[in-house]
Protein backbone atom coordinates (compact mmCIF):
# COMPACT_ATOMS: atom_id res chain seq x y z
CA UNK A 1 0.00 0.00 0.00
CA UNK A 2 1.09 3.81 -0.89
CA UNK A 3 -1.28 5.38 1.62
CA UNK A 4 0.89 7.47 3.87
CA UNK A 5 0.14 7.07 8.12
CA UNK A 6 -0.36 10.25 9.88
CA UNK A 7 -0.62 10.79 13.47
CA UNK A 8 -1.08 13.84 15.34
CA UNK A 9 0.27 14.26 19.14
CA UNK A 10 -0.20 18.03 20.20
CA UNK A 11 1.67 20.44 17.90
CA UNK A 12 3.68 17.73 16.34
CA UNK A 13 2.36 15.77 13.21
CA UNK A 14 3.84 12.40 12.27
CA UNK A 15 4.02 11.25 8.59
CA UNK A 16 5.39 8.06 7.79
CA UNK A 17 5.72 7.91 4.08
CA UNK A 18 5.00 4.49 1.90
CA UNK A 19 6.27 4.47 -1.97
CA UNK A 20 5.60 8.39 -3.45
CA UNK A 21 5.64 11.64 -2.22
CA UNK A 22 3.94 13.72 -4.81
CA UNK A 23 0.96 16.17 -4.89
CA UNK A 24 -2.10 13.78 -3.66
CA UNK A 25 0.38 12.39 -0.30
CA UNK A 26 1.25 16.37 0.34
CA UNK A 27 -2.45 17.48 0.17
CA UNK A 28 -3.38 14.76 1.98
CA UNK A 29 -0.36 15.99 4.92
CA UNK A 30 -1.81 19.47 4.51
CA UNK A 31 -5.36 18.19 5.17
CA UNK A 32 -4.13 17.46 8.41
CA UNK A 33 -2.73 20.29 9.48
CA UNK A 34 -4.51 22.60 11.61
CA UNK A 35 -3.33 25.79 12.79
CA UNK A 36 -1.99 23.95 16.52
CA UNK A 37 0.37 21.57 14.20
CA UNK A 38 3.90 23.40 14.48
CA UNK A 39 6.15 20.46 14.27
CA UNK A 40 6.66 17.72 11.08
CA UNK A 41 8.44 14.56 11.19
CA UNK A 42 8.55 12.84 8.57
CA UNK A 43 9.77 9.22 7.78
CA UNK A 44 11.36 8.85 4.09
CA UNK A 45 12.57 5.77 4.68
CA UNK A 46 10.09 3.66 2.88
CA UNK A 47 9.70 6.70 0.56
CA UNK A 48 11.36 5.53 -3.07
CA UNK A 49 10.26 8.64 -5.62
CA UNK A 50 9.90 12.25 -4.18
CA UNK A 51 8.61 14.58 -6.95
CA UNK A 52 9.17 18.77 -6.76
CA UNK A 53 5.89 19.09 -5.06
CA UNK A 54 6.95 17.23 -2.32
CA UNK A 55 10.26 19.02 -1.81
CA UNK A 56 8.85 22.29 -2.17
CA UNK A 57 6.02 21.80 0.20
CA UNK A 58 8.72 20.55 3.69
CA UNK A 59 11.08 23.99 2.00
CA UNK A 60 8.41 25.98 2.31
CA UNK A 61 6.91 24.58 5.56
CA UNK A 62 10.49 24.97 7.34
CA UNK A 63 10.82 28.42 5.51
CA UNK A 64 7.80 29.31 7.39
CA UNK A 65 9.79 29.21 10.41
CA UNK A 66 7.95 26.05 11.67
CA UNK A 67 10.13 22.35 12.61
CA UNK A 68 10.87 19.75 10.05
CA UNK A 69 12.79 16.69 10.71
CA UNK A 70 13.23 14.14 7.90
CA UNK A 71 14.24 10.78 8.31
CA UNK A 72 16.06 8.45 6.25
CA UNK A 73 15.55 10.75 2.95
CA UNK A 74 16.04 8.55 0.04
CA UNK A 75 19.68 9.50 -2.13
CA UNK A 76 17.56 11.15 -4.80
CA UNK A 77 16.03 13.76 -2.69
CA UNK A 78 19.56 15.32 -2.09
CA UNK A 79 19.78 15.36 -5.88
CA UNK A 80 17.13 16.69 -6.62
CA UNK A 81 18.33 19.56 -4.38
CA UNK A 82 21.48 19.86 -6.08
CA UNK A 83 19.54 20.15 -9.26
CA UNK A 84 17.46 22.75 -7.77
CA UNK A 85 19.97 24.65 -6.60
CA UNK A 86 18.75 24.72 -2.92
CA UNK A 87 21.41 22.58 -1.08
CA UNK A 88 23.39 25.48 -0.53
CA UNK A 89 20.08 27.57 1.28
CA UNK A 90 18.17 24.87 2.61
CA UNK A 91 19.65 22.26 5.36
CA UNK A 92 16.82 20.08 6.72
CA UNK A 93 17.02 18.35 9.94
CA UNK A 94 17.94 14.85 8.86
CA UNK A 95 17.93 11.44 10.75
CA UNK A 96 19.73 8.98 9.51
CA UNK A 97 19.36 5.19 10.28
CA UNK A 98 21.52 5.07 12.98
CA UNK A 99 19.27 7.51 14.35
CA UNK A 100 21.58 10.24 14.88
CA UNK A 101 21.01 14.23 14.39
CA UNK A 102 23.12 15.33 11.33
CA UNK B 1 5.61 -4.53 -26.38
CA UNK B 2 2.97 -1.15 -25.47
CA UNK B 3 1.48 -1.27 -22.27
CA UNK B 4 -1.16 1.47 -21.90
CA UNK B 5 -3.14 3.00 -18.69
CA UNK B 6 -6.39 5.41 -19.28
CA UNK B 7 -5.90 7.18 -15.67
CA UNK B 8 -8.28 9.81 -14.99
CA UNK B 9 -6.95 13.86 -14.47
CA UNK B 10 -6.48 13.23 -11.13
CA UNK B 11 -4.01 13.39 -8.29
CA UNK B 12 -5.21 10.19 -6.70
CA UNK B 13 -4.21 8.23 -10.03
CA UNK B 14 -0.48 9.79 -9.26
CA UNK B 15 0.50 6.67 -6.73
CA UNK B 16 -0.90 4.14 -8.16
CA UNK B 17 0.58 5.23 -11.82
CA UNK B 18 3.54 5.77 -9.98
CA UNK B 19 3.44 2.24 -8.04
CA UNK B 20 3.29 1.02 -11.67
CA UNK B 21 6.21 2.42 -13.19
CA UNK B 22 8.14 1.89 -10.99
CA UNK B 23 7.70 -2.15 -11.17
CA UNK B 24 7.67 -1.53 -15.11
CA UNK B 25 10.84 -0.18 -15.04
CA UNK B 26 12.57 -2.71 -12.92
CA UNK B 27 11.23 -5.37 -14.66
CA UNK B 28 12.19 -3.53 -18.40
CA UNK B 29 16.35 -3.97 -16.90
CA UNK B 30 16.68 -0.12 -15.37
CA UNK B 31 18.29 -0.35 -11.93
CA UNK B 32 16.22 0.48 -8.12
CA UNK B 33 18.26 4.05 -8.73
CA UNK B 34 17.22 4.87 -12.35
CA UNK B 35 13.78 2.99 -11.50
CA UNK B 36 12.95 5.79 -8.69
CA UNK B 37 14.15 8.64 -11.09
CA UNK B 38 12.24 7.78 -14.18
CA UNK B 39 9.04 7.32 -11.68
CA UNK B 40 9.79 11.03 -10.52
CA UNK B 41 10.00 12.09 -14.17
CA UNK B 42 6.28 10.46 -15.05
CA UNK B 43 4.94 12.06 -11.57
CA UNK B 44 6.01 15.33 -12.19
CA UNK B 45 4.72 14.76 -16.35
CA UNK B 46 1.48 13.77 -14.82
CA UNK B 47 1.08 16.45 -11.93
CA UNK B 48 2.09 19.16 -14.59
CA UNK B 49 -0.72 17.57 -16.40
CA UNK B 50 -3.33 17.71 -13.64
CA UNK B 51 -2.38 20.99 -12.49
CA UNK B 52 -2.10 22.98 -15.82
CA UNK B 53 -3.58 21.29 -18.45
CA UNK B 54 -6.90 20.28 -16.96
CA UNK B 55 -7.13 23.40 -14.23
CA UNK B 56 -10.55 23.45 -13.66
CA UNK B 57 -12.47 20.53 -15.35
CA UNK B 58 -13.47 17.38 -13.94
CA UNK B 59 -14.10 13.71 -16.21
CA UNK B 60 -10.91 14.61 -17.94
CA UNK B 61 -7.98 11.96 -19.13
CA UNK B 62 -4.82 11.43 -19.96
CA UNK B 63 -3.76 8.21 -22.12
CA UNK B 64 -0.44 6.72 -21.01
CA UNK B 65 1.78 3.97 -23.07
CA UNK B 66 4.56 2.57 -21.73
CA UNK B 67 6.67 1.14 -24.85
CA UNK B 68 9.54 -1.08 -23.84
CA UNK B 69 12.56 -2.36 -25.90
CA UNK B 70 15.86 -3.58 -24.48
CA UNK B 71 17.61 -0.67 -25.51
CA UNK B 72 15.30 1.62 -24.41
CA UNK B 73 11.94 2.63 -22.26
CA UNK B 74 9.73 5.49 -23.43
CA UNK B 75 6.81 6.69 -21.87
CA UNK B 76 4.01 8.83 -24.12
CA UNK B 77 1.75 10.52 -22.20
CA UNK B 78 -1.30 12.10 -24.24
CA UNK B 79 -3.81 14.63 -23.39
CA UNK B 80 -5.83 17.27 -24.54
CA UNK B 81 -5.78 20.16 -22.33
CA UNK B 82 -5.03 24.17 -22.37
CA UNK B 83 -2.22 24.67 -24.50
CA UNK B 84 1.17 24.58 -23.05
CA UNK B 85 5.00 25.09 -24.34
CA UNK B 86 7.80 23.46 -21.73
CA UNK B 87 10.24 26.13 -23.23
CA UNK B 88 7.96 28.92 -21.81
CA UNK B 89 8.59 27.54 -18.45
CA UNK B 90 12.31 27.24 -17.48
CA UNK B 91 12.99 26.80 -13.54
CA UNK B 92 14.97 29.67 -11.84
CA UNK B 93 16.42 29.26 -8.90
CA UNK B 94 16.70 33.04 -7.93
CA UNK B 95 13.05 33.24 -8.57
CA UNK B 96 12.80 29.99 -6.39
CA UNK B 97 14.83 31.49 -3.61
CA UNK B 98 14.03 35.14 -3.41
CA UNK B 99 10.22 35.02 -4.46
CA UNK B 100 9.47 31.36 -3.62
CA UNK B 101 8.17 30.73 -7.20
CA UNK B 102 8.92 27.36 -8.40
CA UNK B 103 7.81 26.81 -11.79
CA UNK B 104 9.27 24.93 -14.24
CA UNK B 105 11.13 22.85 -11.28
CA UNK B 106 9.67 19.58 -12.18
CA UNK B 107 10.31 19.98 -15.87
CA UNK B 108 13.76 20.77 -15.26
CA UNK B 109 13.76 17.20 -12.95
CA UNK B 110 12.32 15.57 -16.05
CA UNK B 111 15.11 16.65 -18.61
CA UNK B 112 17.81 15.44 -16.03
CA UNK B 113 16.35 12.07 -14.79
CA UNK B 114 15.72 10.92 -18.65
CA UNK B 115 17.75 10.72 -21.60
CA UNK B 116 14.94 12.25 -24.31
CA UNK B 117 12.03 14.90 -23.26
CA UNK B 118 10.08 15.48 -26.11
CA UNK B 119 6.41 17.77 -26.64
CA UNK B 120 4.42 16.91 -29.71
CA UNK B 121 1.91 19.30 -30.50
CA UNK B 122 -0.94 18.13 -32.22
CA UNK B 123 -2.93 20.55 -33.07
CA UNK B 124 -6.22 19.55 -32.26
CA UNK B 125 -5.64 16.11 -31.82
CA UNK B 126 -3.71 17.41 -28.69
CA UNK B 127 -0.74 17.29 -26.81
CA UNK B 128 1.74 14.15 -26.47
CA UNK B 129 4.79 13.78 -24.28
CA UNK B 130 7.62 11.35 -24.32
CA UNK B 131 9.99 10.38 -21.53
CA UNK B 132 12.83 8.22 -22.96
CA UNK B 133 15.63 6.54 -21.05
CA UNK B 134 18.01 4.22 -22.20
CA UNK B 135 18.91 0.91 -21.08
CA UNK B 136 22.03 -0.01 -19.59
CA UNK B 137 22.15 -3.55 -21.03
CA UNK B 138 25.59 -4.14 -19.43
CA UNK B 139 23.89 -3.96 -15.80
CA UNK B 140 21.40 -7.03 -16.38
CA UNK B 141 21.36 -10.06 -14.41
CA UNK B 142 21.56 -11.50 -18.07
CA UNK B 143 24.99 -9.87 -18.12
CA UNK B 144 26.28 -13.80 -17.15
CA UNK B 145 24.54 -15.02 -20.44
CA UNK B 146 25.72 -12.69 -22.49
CA UNK B 147 29.47 -13.21 -21.14
CA UNK B 148 28.61 -16.81 -22.28
CA UNK B 149 28.08 -15.72 -25.76
CA UNK B 150 31.46 -13.32 -25.81
CA UNK B 151 34.22 -16.41 -27.17
CA UNK B 152 31.94 -18.89 -29.09
CA UNK B 153 33.52 -21.79 -30.46
CA UNK B 154 33.34 -22.32 -34.19
CA UNK B 155 32.60 -25.47 -35.59
CA UNK B 156 35.88 -26.90 -36.98
CA UNK B 157 34.76 -28.69 -40.45
CA UNK B 158 33.63 -26.38 -43.15
CA UNK B 159 29.98 -26.63 -44.28
CA UNK B 160 31.07 -28.42 -47.11
CA UNK B 161 32.18 -31.11 -45.13
CA UNK B 162 29.38 -31.40 -42.76
CA UNK B 163 25.20 -32.05 -43.12
CA UNK B 164 23.20 -29.57 -41.88
CA UNK B 165 19.36 -29.11 -41.24
CA UNK B 166 16.79 -26.37 -40.99
CA UNK B 167 14.15 -26.61 -38.17
CA UNK B 168 11.85 -24.25 -37.05
CA UNK B 169 12.80 -22.44 -33.69
CA UNK B 170 11.79 -23.51 -29.97
CA UNK B 171 12.71 -21.38 -26.97
CA UNK B 172 15.71 -23.47 -26.60
CA UNK B 173 17.03 -22.15 -29.54
CA UNK B 174 17.82 -18.81 -27.76
CA UNK B 175 21.20 -18.84 -26.28
CA UNK B 176 22.51 -20.57 -29.63
CA UNK B 177 20.74 -17.48 -31.43
CA UNK B 178 22.38 -14.74 -28.98
CA UNK B 179 25.98 -16.56 -30.44
CA UNK B 180 25.59 -16.24 -33.50
CA UNK B 181 24.53 -12.81 -33.41
CA UNK B 182 27.83 -12.12 -32.03
CA UNK B 183 29.98 -13.64 -34.28
CA UNK B 184 28.26 -12.04 -37.23
CA UNK B 185 27.56 -8.25 -35.63
CA UNK B 186 30.27 -8.31 -32.30
CA UNK B 187 27.81 -5.62 -30.55
CA UNK B 188 27.36 -3.62 -33.32
CA UNK B 189 23.46 -5.25 -34.39
CA UNK B 190 21.20 -2.45 -33.47
CA UNK B 191 18.26 -4.98 -31.95
CA UNK B 192 20.24 -5.22 -28.48
CA UNK B 193 17.49 -7.95 -27.81
CA UNK B 194 19.12 -10.50 -29.99
CA UNK B 195 22.29 -10.18 -27.70
CA UNK B 196 20.46 -11.98 -24.61
CA UNK B 197 19.20 -15.96 -24.79
CA UNK B 198 16.23 -14.47 -22.34
CA UNK B 199 14.86 -12.08 -24.24
CA UNK B 200 14.62 -13.76 -27.27
CA UNK B 201 13.22 -16.73 -25.52
CA UNK B 202 10.57 -14.64 -24.22
CA UNK B 203 9.57 -13.44 -27.40
CA UNK B 204 9.59 -16.87 -28.79
CA UNK B 205 7.32 -18.14 -25.90
CA UNK B 206 4.89 -15.14 -26.87
CA UNK B 207 5.10 -15.90 -30.10
CA UNK B 208 6.58 -12.19 -31.05
CA UNK B 209 8.43 -13.74 -33.91
CA UNK B 210 9.07 -17.44 -35.59
CA UNK B 211 11.90 -18.21 -37.72
CA UNK B 212 13.85 -21.32 -38.46
CA UNK B 213 17.68 -22.19 -37.23
CA UNK B 214 20.01 -23.88 -39.10
CA UNK B 215 22.41 -26.83 -37.44
CA UNK B 216 25.43 -28.98 -38.46
CA UNK B 217 25.67 -32.66 -37.95
CA UNK B 218 26.86 -31.79 -34.10
CA UNK B 219 24.24 -30.04 -33.54
CA UNK B 220 26.41 -26.93 -33.24
CA UNK B 221 24.14 -23.76 -34.77
CA UNK B 222 24.93 -21.80 -38.10
CA UNK B 223 22.68 -20.16 -39.24
CA UNK B 224 19.47 -18.06 -38.16
CA UNK B 225 16.78 -16.23 -39.65
CA UNK B 226 13.50 -15.11 -38.73
CA UNK B 227 9.98 -13.74 -39.59
CA UNK B 228 8.70 -11.04 -36.99
CA UNK B 229 4.75 -10.53 -37.58
CA UNK B 230 3.76 -6.71 -37.67
CA UNK B 231 1.53 -5.67 -34.44
CA UNK B 232 -0.86 -3.62 -36.71
CA UNK B 233 -1.74 -6.22 -39.87
CA UNK B 234 -1.59 -9.32 -41.07
CA UNK B 235 2.04 -9.70 -43.05
CA UNK B 236 5.65 -10.19 -41.36
CA UNK B 237 9.14 -9.17 -41.58
CA UNK B 238 11.74 -11.29 -42.58
CA UNK B 239 14.82 -10.18 -40.68
CA UNK B 240 17.76 -10.47 -38.01
CA UNK B 241 19.51 -12.99 -40.50
CA UNK B 242 22.47 -14.51 -39.72
CA UNK B 243 25.12 -17.31 -41.06
CA UNK B 244 28.20 -17.86 -39.38
CA UNK B 245 31.03 -16.48 -40.81
CA UNK B 246 32.68 -19.38 -42.10
CA UNK B 247 29.86 -21.39 -43.35
CA UNK B 248 28.84 -18.28 -45.85
CA UNK B 249 27.94 -18.29 -49.39
CA UNK B 250 26.75 -22.28 -49.41
CA UNK B 251 23.66 -21.86 -49.35
CA UNK B 252 22.29 -21.64 -45.69
CA UNK B 253 20.32 -17.89 -46.54
CA UNK B 254 18.62 -19.40 -49.08
CA UNK B 255 17.52 -22.48 -47.86
CA UNK B 256 16.58 -20.52 -44.49
CA UNK B 257 14.49 -18.17 -46.72
CA UNK B 258 13.07 -21.46 -48.45
CA UNK B 259 11.23 -22.79 -45.05
CA UNK B 260 10.93 -19.01 -44.04
CA UNK B 261 8.12 -18.70 -46.37
CA UNK B 262 6.78 -21.72 -46.09
CA UNK B 263 6.07 -20.73 -42.74
CA UNK B 264 4.59 -17.64 -43.68
CA UNK B 265 1.94 -19.15 -46.10
CA UNK B 266 1.35 -21.76 -43.24
CA UNK B 267 0.52 -19.03 -40.67
CA UNK B 268 -2.07 -17.78 -43.59
CA UNK B 269 0.25 -14.37 -43.47
CA UNK B 270 -0.62 -12.04 -46.66
CA UNK B 271 2.93 -11.03 -47.27
CA UNK B 272 6.24 -11.38 -46.05
CA UNK B 273 8.49 -8.35 -46.18
CA UNK B 274 12.19 -7.29 -45.78
CA UNK B 275 14.30 -4.40 -45.10
CA UNK B 276 17.50 -4.97 -47.50
CA UNK B 277 20.37 -2.99 -46.26
CA UNK B 278 22.00 -0.98 -49.37
CA UNK B 279 25.93 -1.19 -47.69
CA UNK B 280 25.68 -4.11 -49.80
CA UNK B 281 23.58 -6.29 -51.99
CA UNK B 282 23.60 -10.16 -50.76
CA UNK B 283 20.85 -9.82 -48.26
CA UNK B 284 18.98 -8.01 -51.49
CA UNK B 285 19.76 -10.93 -53.73
CA UNK B 286 18.46 -13.36 -51.41
CA UNK B 287 14.98 -11.65 -51.36
CA UNK B 288 14.91 -11.53 -55.06
CA UNK B 289 15.68 -15.30 -55.53
CA UNK B 290 13.11 -15.73 -53.88
CA UNK B 291 10.30 -13.87 -55.08
CA UNK B 292 10.78 -10.55 -53.48
CA UNK B 293 9.50 -7.16 -55.27
CA UNK B 294 11.34 -3.66 -54.22
CA UNK B 295 8.63 -1.45 -53.41
CA UNK B 296 10.20 0.87 -52.11
CA UNK B 297 13.88 2.47 -50.64
CA UNK B 298 13.62 4.40 -47.30
CA UNK B 299 16.36 6.34 -46.82
CA UNK B 300 18.85 6.53 -43.67
CA UNK B 301 16.92 4.20 -41.90
CA UNK B 302 19.44 2.51 -39.57
CA UNK B 303 22.56 4.01 -37.86
CA UNK B 304 25.63 2.18 -39.50
CA UNK B 305 25.78 -1.37 -38.59
CA UNK B 306 29.21 -3.12 -38.99
CA UNK B 307 29.01 -6.87 -40.51
CA UNK B 308 32.18 -9.35 -39.89
CA UNK B 309 33.41 -9.92 -43.11
CA UNK B 310 31.63 -6.65 -44.79
CA UNK B 311 32.62 -3.28 -45.41
CA UNK B 312 33.40 -2.18 -42.12
CA UNK B 313 33.72 1.32 -42.77
CA UNK B 314 29.95 3.17 -44.09
CA UNK B 315 30.12 6.78 -43.77
CA UNK B 316 26.46 7.88 -43.09
CA UNK B 317 23.31 5.98 -42.00
CA UNK B 318 22.20 2.61 -43.94
CA UNK B 319 19.42 3.01 -45.98
CA UNK B 320 17.11 0.20 -46.58
CA UNK B 321 14.97 -1.33 -49.78
CA UNK B 322 11.81 -2.64 -48.80
CA UNK B 323 11.20 -6.21 -50.63
CA UNK B 324 7.90 -7.69 -50.55
CA UNK B 325 6.74 -10.96 -51.11
CA UNK B 326 2.40 -11.64 -51.44
CA UNK B 327 1.93 -15.06 -50.15
CA UNK B 328 -2.05 -14.93 -51.19
CA UNK B 329 -3.96 -14.40 -54.46
CA UNK B 330 -5.87 -11.49 -54.46
CA UNK B 331 -8.69 -9.71 -55.62
CA UNK B 332 -8.40 -6.17 -57.21
CA UNK B 333 -8.86 -3.78 -55.01
CA UNK B 334 -9.87 0.52 -55.51
CA UNK B 335 -7.32 2.91 -54.98
CA UNK B 336 -6.77 6.04 -55.54
CA UNK B 337 -3.33 6.96 -56.84
CA UNK B 338 -1.64 10.35 -56.50
CA UNK B 339 -0.95 12.13 -60.37
CA UNK B 340 2.55 12.50 -58.99
CA UNK B 341 3.71 8.82 -58.03
CA UNK B 342 0.78 7.56 -60.56
CA UNK B 343 2.75 5.62 -62.95
CA UNK B 344 5.67 4.42 -60.09
CA UNK B 345 2.76 2.73 -57.93
CA UNK B 346 0.45 1.65 -60.58
CA UNK B 347 4.15 -0.06 -61.68
CA UNK B 348 4.80 -1.45 -58.52
CA UNK B 349 1.66 -3.21 -58.04
CA UNK B 350 1.94 -4.86 -61.34
CA UNK B 351 5.39 -5.64 -60.17
CA UNK B 352 4.26 -7.15 -57.30
CA UNK B 353 0.84 -8.95 -58.83
CA UNK B 354 -1.57 -7.20 -56.86
CA UNK B 355 -4.40 -6.58 -59.09
CA UNK B 356 -5.87 -2.67 -58.52
CA UNK B 357 -8.86 -0.60 -59.90
CA UNK B 358 -7.35 3.39 -59.65
CA UNK B 359 -10.17 5.21 -58.97
CA UNK B 360 -10.83 8.92 -58.98
CA UNK B 361 -11.88 10.32 -55.92
CA UNK B 362 -15.71 11.31 -55.92
CA UNK B 363 -16.39 13.62 -53.12
CA UNK B 364 -15.09 12.51 -49.95
CA UNK B 365 -16.05 13.18 -45.64
CA UNK B 366 -12.97 13.76 -43.29
CA UNK B 367 -13.33 13.02 -40.00
CA UNK B 368 -13.95 15.70 -37.29
CA UNK B 369 -10.12 16.03 -36.47
CA UNK B 370 -6.78 14.15 -37.98
CA UNK B 371 -5.54 10.76 -36.00
CA UNK B 372 -2.33 9.79 -36.52
CA UNK B 373 0.40 7.66 -34.64
CA UNK B 374 3.85 8.39 -34.24
CA UNK B 375 7.14 6.32 -33.69
CA UNK B 376 10.26 7.51 -32.76
CA UNK B 377 13.35 5.09 -33.17
CA UNK B 378 15.75 6.70 -30.69
CA UNK B 379 18.22 4.67 -31.75
CA UNK B 380 18.16 4.96 -35.38
CA UNK B 381 17.08 8.85 -35.37
CA UNK B 382 14.34 8.37 -37.68
CA UNK B 383 10.35 9.33 -37.17
CA UNK B 384 7.53 7.17 -38.38
CA UNK B 385 4.21 8.88 -39.04
CA UNK B 386 1.37 6.71 -39.65
CA UNK B 387 -2.28 8.63 -40.36
CA UNK B 388 -5.13 6.86 -39.66
CA UNK B 389 -7.80 9.49 -40.58
CA UNK B 390 -7.67 13.33 -42.01
CA UNK B 391 -9.52 16.26 -41.14
CA UNK B 392 -9.52 19.46 -41.93
CA UNK B 393 -6.54 19.95 -39.92
CA UNK B 394 -4.39 17.42 -41.09
CA UNK B 395 -1.53 19.86 -43.13
CA UNK B 396 -1.17 22.02 -39.93
CA UNK B 397 -0.99 18.90 -37.24
CA UNK B 398 1.69 17.27 -39.28
CA UNK B 399 3.43 20.51 -39.76
CA UNK B 400 3.14 21.18 -35.69
CA UNK B 401 4.47 17.37 -35.36
CA UNK B 402 7.32 17.86 -37.31
CA UNK B 403 8.52 21.49 -36.22
CA UNK B 404 8.54 19.37 -32.25
CA UNK B 405 10.53 16.90 -33.10
CA UNK B 406 12.91 18.71 -35.24
CA UNK B 407 12.97 21.10 -33.10
CA UNK B 408 14.03 19.09 -30.07
CA UNK B 409 15.64 15.58 -31.85
CA UNK B 410 18.39 15.23 -34.31
CA UNK B 411 16.57 13.52 -37.11
CA UNK B 412 17.86 11.58 -39.99
CA UNK B 413 14.56 10.99 -41.42
CA UNK B 414 10.89 11.39 -41.04
CA UNK B 415 8.82 8.88 -42.76
CA UNK B 416 5.51 9.21 -43.46
CA UNK B 417 2.53 6.55 -44.45
CA UNK B 418 -0.69 7.71 -45.95
CA UNK B 419 -3.34 5.33 -47.08
CA UNK B 420 -3.60 4.98 -50.94
CA UNK B 421 -7.38 3.37 -50.44
CA UNK B 422 -8.72 6.86 -49.17
CA UNK B 423 -10.54 8.92 -51.05
CA UNK B 424 -8.73 12.01 -49.56
CA UNK B 425 -5.48 11.09 -50.26
CA UNK B 426 -4.51 12.25 -53.70
CA UNK B 427 -5.57 15.76 -52.73
CA UNK B 428 -3.83 15.70 -49.38
CA UNK B 429 -0.80 14.68 -50.56
CA UNK B 430 -1.28 17.88 -52.53
CA UNK B 431 -1.62 19.70 -49.22
CA UNK B 432 1.84 18.68 -48.19
CA UNK B 433 3.67 20.63 -50.97
CA UNK B 434 6.47 22.92 -48.99
CA UNK B 435 7.05 20.31 -45.92
CA UNK B 436 9.66 18.33 -47.71
CA UNK B 437 8.40 15.26 -48.31
CA UNK B 438 9.66 13.03 -51.01
CA UNK B 439 8.59 9.18 -52.63
CA UNK B 440 9.55 6.64 -50.53
CA UNK B 441 7.46 3.88 -51.98
CA UNK B 442 4.49 1.67 -51.77
CA UNK B 443 3.50 -0.50 -48.44
CA UNK B 444 1.23 -3.01 -49.24
CA UNK B 445 -0.87 -4.24 -46.42
CA UNK B 446 1.41 -2.36 -43.67
CA UNK B 447 -1.77 -0.73 -41.71
CA UNK B 448 -4.83 -2.51 -41.08
CA UNK B 449 -4.31 -4.83 -44.21
CA UNK B 450 -4.68 -1.84 -45.90
CA UNK B 451 -1.49 -0.50 -48.65
CA UNK B 452 -0.39 3.01 -47.88
CA UNK B 453 1.86 5.39 -49.89
CA UNK B 454 5.22 5.67 -47.99
CA UNK B 455 6.90 9.57 -48.26
CA UNK B 456 10.01 10.40 -46.22
CA UNK B 457 11.31 13.74 -45.38
CA UNK B 458 15.39 13.56 -45.70
CA UNK B 459 17.21 15.91 -42.49
CA UNK B 460 20.92 15.14 -43.03
CA UNK B 461 23.12 15.25 -46.36
CA UNK B 462 23.21 11.82 -48.22
CA UNK B 463 25.36 10.54 -50.94
CA UNK B 464 23.27 8.18 -53.19
CA UNK B 465 25.90 6.80 -54.72
CA UNK B 466 26.28 5.14 -51.90
CA UNK B 467 23.02 3.77 -51.78
CA UNK B 468 23.68 0.08 -53.72
CA UNK B 469 20.62 -1.53 -55.33
CA UNK B 470 20.34 -4.54 -56.52
CA UNK B 471 17.22 -5.04 -58.68
CA UNK B 472 15.93 -3.11 -61.79
CA UNK B 473 12.82 -2.36 -60.35
CA UNK B 474 15.05 -0.78 -57.50
CA UNK B 475 17.46 0.62 -59.35
CA UNK B 476 14.20 2.68 -61.00
CA UNK B 477 12.82 3.70 -57.54
CA UNK B 478 16.43 4.92 -56.69
CA UNK B 479 16.46 6.92 -59.44
CA UNK B 480 13.26 8.44 -59.27
CA UNK B 481 13.63 9.61 -55.59
CA UNK B 482 16.99 11.02 -56.21
CA UNK B 483 15.78 12.96 -58.90
CA UNK B 484 12.85 14.37 -56.52
CA UNK B 485 15.18 14.87 -53.68
CA UNK B 486 17.66 16.73 -55.84
CA UNK B 487 14.88 18.55 -56.98
CA UNK B 488 13.49 19.55 -53.39
CA UNK B 489 16.60 20.55 -52.21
Amino acid sequence: MSIPEIHREDDTLTVCINGGFNLWVKNMITNHIGEEVQNLDIDLTNCKYIDTEGIIFLYEWQQNGQKLQLKNPPEVFFEMLDILELSDSWQPNIINKNEELL
Amino acid sequence: MDLQLHIPSDEQAINPVCDFTYSWCLNSGLTKQEASKFTIAVSELITDIILFAYPESENKFIDLTFRQTLSDIELIASEAGEPFDPDQHRYSPESALDKGDFEGAGLRIIRRFTDDFLFINRGREGKEFRLQKEVDTHYLDELMELSRSLKPKEPEKKLADVSYSIKQITPADAEDIAKLIYRTYEYTYTKEDLYFPKKIEQTLIGKEKLGVITRGEKGEALGYFAILPKEDSNIAEVGEAVVSPDYRKQGIMSNMMEHLIKVGRSHNLKALYGKAVTNHPVSQRVNHKFGFTSTGLMLLDTNNVVFKGFDEQYPQPVSVIIDVLPLQENKPKDVYLPAKYQQLLTESYQQLGIPITPKKPNGYTMAEKSDADLEINYADSTAHIILNKYGPDFKSVLQEMINSLLEQETLNAIYLDLPLQNEATPSQLKELEGLGFIYCGLAPYFHQGADYIRLQKICMPLDFDLVDVHSDFGKQIKSFIANEYSRNS
